[in-house]
């Protein structure tokens, strides 16, 4: 009696391990897929304009080099012009051209409105979060759970919408370093033909720290670009 | 072939490919500008102290105002740049054009770049006392404006130099400043300084060794390290010899002082560790504690503070004299050893526009402190408006209390092009 127990509670185990598996591996696929469609490679860069319900705007190049580093350059407004920040793996620095000097930064430090320095300098979700399960949402969507691989990633948990069929990015909600508290939405929008595949050119960001206040990311020039490995570092940005 | 022989010939291998010209750049001219034009008006209080008893004769003023343009540009053919900052100010009774910075830089490939001309260079991680900041002397600072502002509208130093950047992140730099002399008081010292900057720990600390020659040879150290996703700690420290504060050894009967020199054989280490947090709604802090040897101790404080109290009020034209020589002898940007410093700062105050700035640099040694609040607002995309108020605190003769400008409301608006 005890023996057929064991024997169909180790069979159910089994099987409930070998599907959750599958999900977490279907769960990397589709987090690859969705790396794929918001970044078209792994050198490369665009230009973001940044703008927030007041009318507030930024402009600034953006350089990815081995999908790990990016360089933001701001290009306007005036004040902000000439502004650098330099992401290298998690770590980040700015470089504001009167105070001559790279400044190290958290990822957390604002950009503009509910827009974060992680936010522009990141475009890959797989470098810093691991799938932690994914679920359906219905209507051809799913929901995959992604928990912060360390504590030094800018969000601690992100719950992302995808397409079924397409793996698209539709909504992604993050969350604090805790996982508990709701700090903002972003929704990937404008999908429009870019570099040979659909790719969102328009992400709408609600800050629900700042009484859901919108701000927009809204993408463009993309091109695939090979820059010099002297330039993602702090004693660089001086020169740019 | 020799063991020497083999470390020699690699030495050769390694400068020859660093001086090989690559073809990284296309020879175009190219050549960008920028530009700022800013004013002010303040009210400064003027009460007059045992230091400064006349603060009017003294040149203290119940208010300023002031006018000032500076441009920026690059000039550049392929590899060659010329860089240059101009800045035109017109204060209450004054004016005067500063060439800032005037350098000439050689892309030679790359990785290597060498320069000559007139710089300004900072390093460090610290916001309030930087001891790694070596080229500059806060002291010649107008706090009035943002930090980014008043640190880069100074008079850079003639150098040349060169930096080498590494593909695995790191930097070596070198650069010799003869006659530098941050003050512009005509009392330069030649000043060399050999930098190398790498990653750490997986790249999660950056830190920048550094090697001084000049006056006060000694060496630096800065470091940072992300914990994660709102939190930076910082560390920036030097080790130098001597001190540029003189000593006073004694005070005469008839107020006649007698100084020690610059005690050249000590080693002083000035320190400053920090931490900055970002919160969920993007305000920034910023919390530092800086300890700095080269300071005056109780003990010498105690000998300055009864050489004041000897001269005031002044009676005789000894006293008027040791006044003077007291005023010279305090006129640093910190005197004492122990600091703390905070900044709050928040770009979109209760999600509008106004960036606002709570600064606050404590004493520790005798309690008294300098308090700040800046609120800016964008007006437009090119023009901001200002309000900047100070406060200083602390009892009769203490650090911050020594001279008249205790407090000041200043309103500023800068247009950048």
């Amino acid at each position: 009696m005890l023996k057929s127990y064991i024997k169909s509670a180790l069979l159910t185990a089994a099987v409930i391990l070998s599907n959750l598996g599958a999900a977490f591996a279907n769960g990397d696929d589709i987090l690859r897929r969705v790396d794929e469609i918001r970044a078209p490679g792994s050198n490369f860069s665009f230009d973001v304009k940044v703008t927030t319900g007041s009318g507030a705007s930024m402009r600034m190049n953006v350089i990815i080099k081995d999908q790990t580093k990016g360089l933001v350059q701001y290009v306007s407004p005036a004040k902000s012009a000439g502004r650098s920040i330099l992401f290298v793996g998690r770590n980040m620095w700015v470089h504001v051209p009167g105070g001559r000097r790279a400044l190290r930064i958290s990822p957390q430090q604002q950009v503009l409105g509910g827009v974060s320095s992680a936010d522009v300098a990141r475009t890959v979700y797989s470098a810093d979060y691991a799938v932690a399960g994914v679920d359906s949402a219905g209507e051809g969507k799913q929901v995959l759970h992604l928990n912060a691989n360390s504590r030094a990633a800018a969000y601690g948990k992100i719950d992302l919408t995808v397409a079924a069929d397409s793996s698209k990015p539709l909504m992604a909600v993050f969350y604090s370093a805790n996982g508990r508290r709701m700090l903002k939405t972003v929704y990937f929008e404008g999908y429009k033909t870019v570099l040979g595949r659909k790719r969102p050119t328009r992400l709408r960001v609600v800050d629900h720290m700042a009484g859901d206040a919108v701000t927009t990311m809204v993408y463009s020039s993309y091109r695939m670009q090979k820059t010099p490995e002297a330039w993602f570092q702090p004693s660089y940005l001086s020169r740019l | 072939m020799s063991k020497s022989a083999h470390f020699f010939k690699h030495v050769f291998g390694l400068i020859a490919c660093l001086l090989v010209p690559t073809d990284a750049y296309s020879l175009e001219w190219s050549f960008d500008t920028t530009g700022r034009v800013s004013a002010y008006y303040s009210i400064i209080s003027q009460g007059h102290t045992d230091l400064v008893p006349d603060p009017t004769r003294s040149g203290y003023h119940g208010y300023a105002y002031a006018a000032d343009a500076m441009l920026q540009s690059k000039l550049a053919y392929g590899p060659v740049s010329l860089s240059t900052q101009l800045r035109f100010s017109g204060a209450n009774d004054h004016t005067n054009l500063s060439v800032d910075e005037a350098f000439v830089e050689y892309q030679v490939n790359d990785l290597l770049y060498v320069y000559a001309g007139r710089r300004l260079r900072s390093f460090g991680q610290a916001y309030g006392l930087n001891p790694v900041d070596v080229y500059h002397d806060p002291l010649i600072e107008n706090r009035l404006y943002p930090a980014a502002q008043t640190r880069n509208d100074v008079q850079g130093q003639d150098m040349i130099g060169l930096d080498l950047l590494f593909a695995n992140g790191g930097s070596l730099g070198f650069a010799f400043a003869p006659n530098m002399d941050p003050r512009n008081q005509g009392a330069g010292e030649n000043f060399w300084l050999l930098q190398y900057s790498g990653f750490g720990v997986g790249g999660a600390v950056d830190y920048t060794l550094s090697a001084y020659g000049g006056l006060r040879p000694g060496i630096g150290f800065s470091a940072s390290y992300g914990i994660g996703d709102a939190n930076v700690f910082y560390v920036d420290a030097t080790l130098r010899r001597g001190r540029q504060k003189q000593t006073l050894l004694s005070i005469a009967p008839d107020a006649a002082l007698h100084f020690d020199g610059l005690d050249e054989k000590s080693v002083k280490p000035y320190i400053t560790v920090g931490w900055g947090h970002t919160f969920g709604n993007g305000a920034g802090l910023n919390l530092e504690y800086t300890l700095d040897t080269a300071g005056y101790s109780n003990q010498e404080w105690a000998a300055i503070s009864q050489a004041i109290d000897m001269v005031s009020p002044v009676a005789t034209p000894q006293m008027g004299h040791t006044l003077g020589q007291l005023n010279r002898l305090l006129n640093h940007y910190t005197l004492r050893q122990n600091y703390g410093f905070m900044r709050l700062s928040h770009d979109n105050v209760f999600g509008t526009q106004i960036k606002s700035a709570l600064t606050v640099l404590h004493g520790f040694d005798d309690g008294s402190g300098s308090v700040g609040l800046r609120i800016e607002y964008p007006v437009t995309e090119a023009i901001e408006i200002g309000l900047y108020a100070s406060q200083k605190y602390g009892v009769h003769n203490s650090e911050f209390m020594l001279r008249p400008n205790t407090s000041s409301l200043s309103i500023y608006a800068t247009v950048r092009f």
